[in-house]
């Protein structure tokens, strides 16, 4: 527990000096940023998870309850993922864009194009996949993804209005 | 990057692989290990009170001789002598030797929610009917214990309480010196051994029962009251013929601890609408929650329960109590699989940790291109019902802690995933988030199965939260 708590110390004053720019953790070894391993119950599967339960960590006018890292064989972390309390707002919104620039895509929902449910034969349980056609639009459009393409990596917004809560992810990308 | 994804497909149909042999190991192992206690213990009976007219009589008689003491009485007596019988729930019932004892579940006022109360009413053909009161006040985890499986043993304080009764009728109540003397049967039974010790019932098998008797004094603080293993104890098993031969406990009332369960959910209720809209009510507490939000939601009394030691546990808090407005509110549609979801229980007689859990539902998102143009694409995966399994070494609450963390870690893989795989068909979608719980429990030395290990009688509903996976040590 004692590691555990120093490696979420050392965490958050790394991540306080790179302004929030979790974007600057990818490629990094996670044994880099002080995670010992055996405190993370599912490193083989390469991801590795904090939940913020009683701290949560201020991200810009936000909160992050939750943060997960996808690494790679060699341990390098490959995605950043942050879940914030809530959807993101307009505020928060033309903070990421004063930092990243305009998104490269804000996609909204459109036209169904397939909605199909399957019951599975195997595994006890019903899956229903929808596919929608995807305009461009903007912020106040309601989208579900707003992606940054840059330079080695891609930040991706998902808004999840039925939760009222929002996901970041940092992806490392060739 | 592809070969990232074929290896992350190898390990998968490795671990598929794995996973197939072990649970089919397990399915025919369970074959042999489950065996269901099949005694015949007529003694043992379960019914309503209204078909038990003798019984309604005597008790109407009771509450009107009662009612005209407890009219004259200072309120605090009426206070702790009153009760309501719970109608439309069954008695434990036993019926041998020429004597009958009804354990009737019943809710006294003002009884505090860790609490719960039996009238105990013995006829007998030969001696006086006895009738009395029983508190049971059970160690934590007994009544989330008692509803996954009806015959854990009781341990935790007992007191008496003798009924204020001028005994005029039957000599009601007539104790010794103050004192009562019950007996509670218990049986041993697993798997054609000697095993776990269990509230003996209808189903115990002969040579496996035995019994301990206990008496307790009226205005006595409570007694401690464990469960009692014969191989260290040396009680004396009851054998094969019945009790008439060998077994005097007849003599006493037969004393099966029936926990008032309808009424319990309704206090805990009323505990936590008390605690967020009642107590602590001053200029700064504003915290409401409207009544009909818990009257909606389906939660199992150990969820409630969770929800009432937070509140307890904390003194009513405002920050607490903001913390469980917000998670009732939103108890279906947070981010994280819930520890309450899974109420494990490991029956007496069968070596297996289990819970079932109802609507584990989970909504994938990801976009691409679709027909050469960009598209969203969602994918809602849905158990109707799902059953997972832990070790069992583990304890009830390390076992849910655990499977909250395996699933939110199986979502969350298979939410990166799709991102990828967006393409993938609706059974490829199942097939791998199938993997990756089977995968994740795996972690934990537990696994997740689509058929029950045992009867589970009350799936619990999928809960999640806004704040973590939680923890249910």
């Amino acid at each position: 527990m004692k590691n555990y708590l120093l490696f979420l110390t050392l965490l958050i004053s790394q991540l306080e000096m790179s302004e929030h720019q979790y974007e600057l953790l990818l490629g990094k070894d996670i044994s880099s940023i002080t995670i010992d391993n055996s405190e993370f119950i599912a490193n083989k599967s390469n991801y590795y998870s904090i939940p913020f339960i009683d701290n949560p960590k201020a991200y810009h006018n936000n909160y992050i309850y939750f943060i997960s890292f996808c690494t790679n064989d060699e341990k390098k972390i490959t995605e950043v993922s942050i879940k914030l309390k809530t959807l993101v707002d307009k505020e928060l919104y033309t903070t990421l864009t004063s930092i990243y620039g305009q998104p490269t895509m804000i996609l909204v929902p459109d036209k169904i194009l397939y909605d199909k449910t399957i019951e599975s034969e195997k595994v006890k349980a019903t899956v229903r996949k929808t596919k929608s056609k995807a305009k461009q639009g903007a912020f106040e459009d309601n989208p579900t993804f707003i992606i940054w393409e840059k330079k080695g990596f891609k930040i991706e917004v998902l808004m999840k209005y039925e939760q009222n809560i929002s996901e970041i992810s940092f992806r490392k990308v060739a | 990057m592809k070969q990232k994804i074929l290896n992350c497909l190898k390990f998968g149909i490795l671990v598929f692989g794995i996973s197939l042999v072990l649970f089919n190991c397990q399915t025919d192992n369970s074959d042999e290990l489950i065996q269901f206690e099949k005694g015949n213990n007529t003694a043992f009976k379960k019914g309503k009170l209204q078909d038990y007219d003798d019984l309604s009589t005597y008790i109407e008689n009771l509450k009107r001789r009662r009612a005209s003491i407890i009219s004259s009485a200072e309120s605090d007596i009426e206070d702790a002598y009153d009760f309501t019988i719970i109608q439309d729930q069954d008695m434990q019932i036993y019926d041998e030797g020429g004597s009958i004892t009804y354990n009737i579940p019943i809710h006294k006022t003002n009884e505090e929610v860790d609490i719960f109360s039996n009238l105990v009413i013995k006829f007998s053909d030969i001696e006086p009917t006895q009738a009395f009161i029983l508190n049971y006040e059970p160690y934590d985890g007994y009544f989330e214990d008692v509803e996954q499986n009806s015959q854990t043993p009781f341990s935790g304080y007992v007191s008496s309480q003798l009924l204020e009764y001028d005994g005029s009728l039957d000599g009601l109540a007539e104790t010794d010196g103050g004192c009562i003397t019950v007996t509670t049967k218990y049986c041993d039974w697993e798997n054609n051994q000697h095993g776990a010790v269990h509230i003996a019932t209808s189903n115990c098998t002969e040579g496996y029962m035995f019994y301990v008797s206990t008496t307790y004094c009226f205005g006595d603080a409570p007694q401690l009251v464990d469960v009692p293993s014969p191989s260290s104890s040396g009680f004396p098993y009851i054998p094969s013929g019945g009790g008439s031969s060998g077994d005097s406990s007849y003599e006493h009332p037969v004393i099966i601890p029936t926990v008032p369960s309808i009424s319990r959910e309704e206090e805990l209720k009323k505990s936590i609408l008390d605690c967020i809209n009642t107590l602590s009510l001053n200029n700064s507490d504003t915290t409401t929650i409207d009544p009909e939000i818990l009257e909606q939601l389906n939660l199992t009394l150990r969820q409630w329960t969770v929800i009432n030691d937070s509140l307890n546990e904390n003194g009513c808090s405002e920050e607490v109590q903001e913390d469980v407005i917000e998670f009732l509110e939103n108890v279906f549609v947070y981010p994280y699989p819930h520890c309450s979801s899974f109420e494990y229980a490991k029956p007496p007689n069968i070596n297996i940790r289990a819970c079932a859990v109802t609507n584990l539902t989970e909504t994938f998102y990801a976009y691409g291109r679709l027909n050469g143009q960009v598209g969203t694409i969602t994918a809602t995966v849905n158990y109707s019902l799902v059953f997972f399994v832990m070790p069992t070494w583990m304890t009830n609450g390390q076992a849910a802690t655990s499977t909250a963390i395996a699933v939110n870690n199986a979502l969350n893989l298979t939410k990166n995933w799709f991102l990828i795989n967006y393409e993938a068909s609706e059974s490829e979608i199942i097939t791998y988030l199938d993997f990756m719980l089977i995968e994740q429990m795996a972690l934990f030395a537990g696994t997740k199965t689509d058929f029950p290990p045992f009867t589970i009688p009350s799936p619990a509903p999928y809960v999640t939260s806004l704040l973590s996976t939680g923890n249910c040590n």
